[in-house]
């Protein structure tokens, strides 16, 4: 029993780094954003700066998370502290119930639309 | 220690989540992994806005490195944070940090000093200043942001020990308009009921409150309530059609300062329709005019509101007379209706009988004692009800927020703080006179040599009156003139004015409690030690007190220990008011160290648990005996406003003046202000944290995209915000969700250019002496095209030394 938990906890923890150092490995935002709004260059339909992508910006739109003001800087940082992927950890900071409802290396994403955060079909939810 | 699965988790995601957020600069795995375990969780309050988010900040080797929210909260329920608070952690280590005492010297240079140096300083110029001037000459100026113990340590030296009321705060500048509400219509200050409300409401009457970004962990609980309940109405009535008209029924658009013929028509279309409450209006409600004395016929009401017709009110406000009716039919038709505001309605010329104006149609619609229904205040600092409002922390009040002009009160607390035998006044009593409000304060405060100006003296604790005063620039010159003393964690604008400044410590390095807008006190513990030679304030009220001799008035400043310290004051402030509806004298100090969810009051001893709904029978502790806190209540009474003589509401009989600031050709927009989510107040702090700081990184001002058609700019082009008292240069931000001739401006931005209480009116309201900082009569005129704007402006040790503000 003892080493089946701390197997699976090595297992959680190297998820949870793979997120993090994948995050850190490409911390740098490919331009610089130099207090941009987020939506000058990924909003859809933007005719300021480039368009880059631009689906990420539609679904979080119609989130609830943007209803509820969790906007790209909440789960992705600024210039300094930019992460392309949000962290496992980032969610939990809100949802703690949900993270400690779930199973070991599963993430968020792993059952969530990343940018609408729709439940995926075929998934059964670990939340109570 | 053995680590359970399910905290090892828990502890690793949080390190992880520090890692994400920033702390690890050095971004490298190796550092990473150093953060990996979280050593301790340390509960708390968020340290900012006054919804009391419930929170546990992580520390790790004495440095705080990460916050969550505590999933047990009855106020962020689920454990919810918003982005500011779950990074308010971070500016505890900000390098920015003030840790050592400075001491302006004669060329106006701020030199680090001794604690010993500072404190002598203040203490000789307090003692000079009582003898030379009197006691009223040295002011204390404080804040809905320093602990239940330091406001009421600071009250008491002051109005105990010094016998001077010139006492009062930062409230006086957000609530004192709902205080005098909730004391003229209900008879006792804060509301009746709690947040749980929201999910037990019907119709939600969102008023002067944009929700979603100055309390969005609130707005996310009504956004939930309506997307379970899509039955809910919800109704939302401001000039700016913001995010959180996303979840209304109904957006009433209307022009800044003219609600009140919006209410008194919603009134007038209820009883016309004889959706009134009439059993409630006649067990609970009682008709009047003016300070309430005078009682008047419902006929006289009725009669009253007849000139606010649909049309009457569409003319004046701009709010469609069809919108006027439904929103009276949702609000009196639904079984349980829910008020809800904040600025929109208090810092304003008529602040009070706005209050007292929607007070009237809960009255009518009797919504008030039942689950569901209350008109609740919400409160934009994290401690303005508990630590100021409670405290009595306010020239005109004592503790229990009972009046300093009632005798009876008065003598009570003379007694219980023994100001006979330690007061260092020779009147030996506490002055029966109140004293000036903040505004007036303000106005009175100057140097020596000006002979107009009475104050000569202010000690200013977690606050920046600089910045934040209405009408600014009438009172940067006294501050500076004056003896100003300064509390604070970081440079401010008026730090900037100090003769001395204080380095203070973190809420996170002394803890207390805090007391949130639903009438929840939460302590907070201490979770890691202040940075250099910063200090808790209630040390520094303690170190003032023996100096000028009112140790023994001051029990706790011979203690050394910060949490003994704030549980004396604490256990003294919770005997202070044991006999008044605002009772925690079952909030022990020992019972919130222990408590996740913290207390409602009234509770009145240790076994209580807390109040969800005052004045109703079997839900409300003072009920049980009345007579304790000095009122009588039926034994039949099953709701009853027992601060009121014969327990009944007052239905104020209030009209529409137009006492704001008023547009005219010259000045043809009105300027309203207020706050963007991802900033708060002076932005001090969360101009401070990289994610806030980059996602509102200056202001600007919000126009009609037909006024800026008219003016010929587009997005982006620079402009010139102007009143007759002051400018801003600001971009612009074209949007199509306002009101033409309505502009907006937030309120963070430190850039003097920018600093909107330049420009902002210095009207207030002439019962609560509450600024109108949402009326101003501008001008705009267009700079220039786009430019590159300075952001993230902070004031800079550097710039403290300066005379005039970059």
């Amino acid at each position: 029993m003892k080493h089946i938990f701390l197997s699976t906890t090595i297992l959680f923890i190297a998820t949870v780094f793979a997120v993090s150092v994948n995050a850190i490995e490409q911390n740098k935002h490919p331009v610089p954003i130099d207090d941009k709004s987020c939506a000058t260059c990924h909003e859809k339909g933007s005719t300021d700066e480039m368009k880059a992508a631009p689906e990420a910006y539609t679904q979080w739109d119609t989130s609830l998370h943007k209803l509820n003001g969790v906007s790209c800087i909440t789960c992705h940082g600024e210039e300094s502290t930019f992460k392309p992927q949000s962290t496992i950890s980032t969610c939990a900071s809100c949802h703690s119930i949900e993270v400690d409802s779930m199973k070991n290396a599963e993430t968020c994403s792993s059952c969530h639309q990343v940018h609408t955060f729709r439940p995926l079909k075929g998934f059964k939810s670990p939340h109570s | 220690m053995e680590m359970s699965r399910r905290n090892f988790i828990k502890s690793t995601l949080a390190a992880s989540a520090a890692v994400a957020a920033g702390i690890s600069t050095s971004s490298n795995a190796v550092a990473q992994s150093q953060e990996v375990v979280i050593e301790r969780w340390v509960k708390g309050v968020c340290r900012l806005c006054g919804t009391g988010c419930s929170v546990y900040v992580g520390v790790k080797g004495g440095r705080l490195v990460a916050m969550k929210g505590n999933v047990e909260s009855m106020t962020n329920t689920r454990g919810y944070l918003c982005v500011k608070g779950m990074n308010i952690w971070k500016v505890a280590h900000h390098p920015d940090r003030l840790t050592r005492p400075l001491i302006r010297d004669g060329k106006g240079v701020l030199r680090p000093a001794s604690w010993d140096q500072a404190l002598t300083l203040i203490e000789k110029k307090f003692k000079q200043f009582h003898k030379k001037y009197g006691y009223d000459s040295v002011a204390y100026y404080g804040s809905g942001q320093c602990t239940t113990e330091e406001s009421y340590t600071f009250n008491k030296l002051w109005k105990g020990g010094f016998g001077s009321n010139m006492v009062d705060g930062n409230p006086r500048l957000c609530m004192a308009s709902a205080v005098a509400g909730y004391m003229s219509s209900l008879g006792s200050d804060e509301p009746a009921g709690a947040y749980a409300d929201i999910e037990k409401s019907e119709t939600i009457f969102l008023v002067g409150s944009n929700l979603s970004e100055a309390h969005p962990i609130l707005f996310r609980r009504v956004a939930r309530h309506k997307k379970d309940n899509p039955n809910v109405k919800i109704i939302v009535c401001e000039p700016r059609k913001t995010l959180t008209s996303a979840v209304a029924d109904l957006w009433m658009p209307s022009l800044p300062g003219t609600d009140l013929a919006i209410f008194n028509g919603m009134a007038r279309e209820i009883i016309k329709n004889n959706w009134h409450d009439k059993n409630y209006v006649k067990t609970l409600g009682r008709v009047t005019i003016g300070d309430g004395s005078k009682e008047l016929s419902w006929a006289d009401y009725v009669k009253h509101l007849e000139k606010y017709t649909p049309q009457y009110v569409e003319r004046k406000t701009g709010c469609p007379a069809a919108d006027v009716k439904a929103a009276a039919k949702m609000f009196a038709k639904s079984k349980a209706t829910l008020s809800m505001w904040c600025m929109g309605l208090n810092q304003r010329a008529n602040g009070v009988w706005a209050n007292n104006l929607i007070h009237n149609l809960h009255v009518i619609t009797g919504n008030y004692g039942k689950p569901g229904a209350d008109a609740f205040s919400l409160t934009g600092q994290p401690n303005a009800c508990g630590g100021v409002r409670e405290t009595g922390s306010l020239a005109h009040l004592l503790p229990g927020a009972r009046p300093v002009a009632n005798k009876k009160w008065r003598e009570f607390v003379e007694g219980y703080w023994g100001v006979a035998k330690y007061s260092i006044n020779p009147s030996k009593a506490i002055n029966p006179k109140p004293g000036m409000h903040a505004v007036k304060l303000f106005s009175s405060l100057g140097g020596e040599k000006d002979k107009t100006k009475p104050v000569k003296a202010v000690i200013m604790s977690t606050t920046n009156p600089a910045q934040t005063l209405p009408n600014v620039n009438k009172f940067i010159g006294g501050m500076q003139d004056a003896f100003t003393v300064v509390i604070d964690i970081f440079p401010t604008r008026t730090a900037q004015c100090a003769s001395v400044v204080l380095p203070a410590a973190f809420l996170y390095e002394k803890g207390g409690v805090f007391g949130c807008s639903e009438r929840r006190s939460f302590l907070t513990d201490k979770a890691v030690n202040a940075p250099g030679e910063a200090k808790a304030d209630i040390w520094i009220a303690s170190q003032i007190a023996k100096r000028m001799g009112l140790t023994k008035l001051i029990g706790w400043a011979n203690e050394t220990n910060i949490d003994r310290m704030n549980e004396l004051a604490w256990t003294d402030y919770i005997g202070c008011t044991a006999n008044t509806e605002k009772t925690l004298k079952g909030a022990t100090y020992s019972r919130l160290k222990k408590s996740t969810v913290g207390v409602q009051w009234p509770c009145p001893d240790e076994k209580n648990p807390g109040t969800y709904k005052r004045y109703v029978r079997g839900m409300d502790p003072i009920f049980d005996n009345p007579k304790r806190y000095g009122y009588t209540i039926p034994a039949g009474a099953k709701e009853f406003f027992y601060a009121r003589p014969h327990g009944k509401a007052n239905i104020f009989l209030r009209d529409d003046p137009d006492n704001s600031e008023q547009t005219s050709p010259a000045y043809p927009f009105i300027m309203t202000t207020g706050r963007v989510l991802e900033q708060w107040h002076t932005g001090s702090m969360t101009m401070r944290i990289p994610e806030t700081a980059a996602a509102h990184p200056h202001s600007f001002v919000e126009i009609n995209e037909k006024d800026a058609n008219r003016l010929k700019i587009k997005n982006g082009d620079i402009v010139k915000v102007e009143s007759v008292r002051g400018y801003n240069i600001l971009p612009v931000k074209i949007v199509n969700n306002t009101l033409e001739g309505v502009i907006f401006v937030p309120m963070h931005d430190q850039k003097a250019d920018r600093m909107v209480n330049f420009i902002c009116s210095d009207i207030v309201d002439p019962k609560s002496a509450e600024p109108d900082y949402k009326v101003s009569a501008v001008k705009i005129t267009k700079v220039s095209g786009p430019k590159k704007i300075d952001g993230r402006y902070l004031v800079s040790r550097q710039e403290m030394n300066k005379k005039t503000f970059s």
